[in-house]
């Protein structure tokens, strides 16, 4: 069989998706109310320490998908503003922790192959 | 096939083997409510364990993001689905018949893969377990979809077909960190027609012994978890080892005096989600009573982390704090009939599990025993219940003390008084 090189070969994500394509997404929707995420989102870190400053900082951040989902959701302000008031209700818990244990007083030589 | 006892369905089960358990058990608990889906941990343990040629697609430790994802894809809706087939509208618990040692979650009237195996053998033979191989594709794409059906960094309709367009949750999904969950009834071990998988005694931990091993990828697909990985390279399978080393305390760096150390991955988790340890068993395969293990106090004591998918059968000892803000239904049918149960508790933590808490990522160190040093109440905060309503949870200056395996202090954590920052427009002193 001839193969014409000539023609452009179409990067993969142009490509029409096959009824059998494992890329497709299969998918339906189940509802879930994101204020109750959010709520509980912030109690959660809130418990762990983290103030209004740090919380909107995660959630602007798009690599952090979860949260950054509510922030595309309810915008910078409007957000700020119901973290604001979940935390002004929980408050911050802060824990400090002190390791204890013997810290190690070996050191380790990694050992070399000897050159010949 | 030999009947053995699964505390965690509540019922005797058929298993290819006679029971037989370990001295100490290989657990741990996820609190999937704080993690945010960094990776740090994937990263560990690829970075430690699977960097090698033929090893490209291994994720033993990987963080799906549900309800879109999984790795590989779609793992458990294939597996739920194949055993509704099997068993249609049977895969139901019996609630009502809870006991606290013997049937904690009720009892699971429906079929186990094991079970569903026997009765319903697959056209192209025999299986111990019922399950399936994923091909190359499901492997390739951890995360596919995971990141974007949301938008994320990228623009929608740019990628995958505008494949983003497709239904979105707007917005609850949850990161769920998986690894081995070293099972007490392994199916890799029970598929696996050279014997080359077993159990540790002294630990629990689920190995493959590559010498007999000849990558016939039965463990592959009879895993309910798909951690069970083929390496084309070798031509064998491999799967997580528990970091095996730093559990026995050979680490001097983590362990100078020797004491069990935690995995790459849970030491690791700058989210503080991750709780591991060693639980001792008693020769029965029943949990030894010991109520200051953290692990026991959260599993066995107050039910607050569940198994994932208990109803496949294999016992697994990975635990998981349910997400709260996620549809009950789901829940259930991925953590069993304790979610209310565990949901309502982790609301609003007592000051006991409030200070166990604490010990989530606090040592590199296992934590085998803690105490409680009492201090004064110092707050009383207003927290949402699953039911939506405020319920007020008291808050003390308690400090949490964890112990290694040799009765070495290694950790000490102490709660503080919580601040308040109220919006300056709501308050009559501000200045």
């Amino acid at each position: 069989m001839e193969i014409d090189f000539s023609l452009a070969k179409p990067h993969p994500k142009d490509r029409a998706i096959g009824p059998e394509d494992p890329m497709d997404l299969q998918a339906f929707e189940v509802p879930g109310d994101p204020q109750v995420m959010l709520q509980m989102l912030v109690e959660e870190y809130a418990r762990m320490g983290w103030g209004l400053d740090a919380l909107l900082a995660l959630f602007r951040d798009p690599f952090y998908v979860a949260a950054h989902g509510v922030w595309l959701l309810y915008g910078e302000e409007e957000l700020r503003r119901r973290v604001a008031a979940v935390l002004a209700r929980c408050g911050v818990v802060r824990a400090t922790t002190k390791l204890t244990a013997p810290a190690s007083e070996r050191l380790v030589q990694i050992e070399l192959p000897t050159s010949h | 096939m030999p009947n053995v006892y699964n505390w965690q369905l509540g019922r005797e089960m058929s298993y290819p083997y006679e029971e037989r358990h370990p001295q100490w058990q290989f657990a741990f608990v996820f609190n999937p409510n704080r993690c945010i889906g960094c990776q740090t941990c994937t990263m560990a343990c690829k970075s430690t364990w699977t960097f090698s040629k033929g090893q490209e697609l291994f994720w033993w430790n990987n963080v799906e993001s549900k309800p879109y994802g999984g790795y590989p894809q779609n793992w458990d809706s294939k597996l739920l689905n194949m055993l509704e087939e099997v068993n249609p509208g049977k895969q139901v618990w019996r609630t009502a018949e809870k006991e606290a040692e013997k049937k904690p979650y009720g009892t699971f009237a429906g079929m186990t893969i094991f079970e569903a195996a026997e009765k319903f053998p697959a056209p192209d033979g025999a299986q111990q377990a019922l399950g399936y191989l994923p091909t190359d594709d499901e492997w390739r794409h951890p995360n596919i979809h995971e990141d974007t059906a949301t938008g994320g960094q990228f623009e929608k309709d740019q990628q995958f077909g505008g494949s983003a367009q497709l239904p979105e949750h707007k917005v609850w999904f949850f990161h769920l960190a998986r690894i081995c969950n070293h099972c007490t009834y392994p199916a890799c071990l029970a598929s696996c027609p050279r014997q080359a998988i077993y159990k540790r005694p002294e630990d629990g931990i689920v190995l493959i012994d590559q010498s007999r091993c000849r990558g016939y990828r039965k463990c592959v697909e009879g895993c309910p978890y798909k951690k069970a990985m083929y390496r084309p390279t070798t031509r064998t399978s491999e799967k997580c080892v528990g970091c095996f080393p730093r559990i026995e305390g050979q680490d001097p760096t983590v362990s100078p005096t020797g004491a069990p150390a935690e995995t790459r991955c849970m030491a690791a988790c700058v989210g503080k989600i991750r709780l591991q340890g060693l639980v001792k068993k008693n020769p029965d395969g029943s949990w030894a009573d010991d109520p200051k293990n953290p692990l026991h106090f959260l599993i066995r004591d107050r039910q607050v982390a569940l198994p994932l998918y208990p109803q496949f059968g294999t016992e697994p000892n990975g635990f998981y704090i349910p997400p709260r803000w996620v549809p009950r239904g789901y829940l259930v049918q991925m953590f069993g009939p304790g979610v209310d149960h565990a949901i309502e508790q982790y609301s609003c933590p007592d000051r006991e599990l409030l200070a166990v808490l604490q010990l989530f990522r606090a040592s590199q160190q296992i934590i085998f025993r803690y105490e409680i040093e009492k201090g004064p109440k110092v707050a009383e905060i207003e927290v949402t219940m699953p039911s939506g309503a405020m319920k007020v949870q008291e808050i003390y200056n308690d400090t949490v003390i964890g112990f290694n395996k040799l009765g070495e202090e290694v950790v000490r954590t102490t709660i503080e008084e919580p601040t308040f920052e109220r919006p300056a427009e709501s308050h009559v002193n501000s200045i």
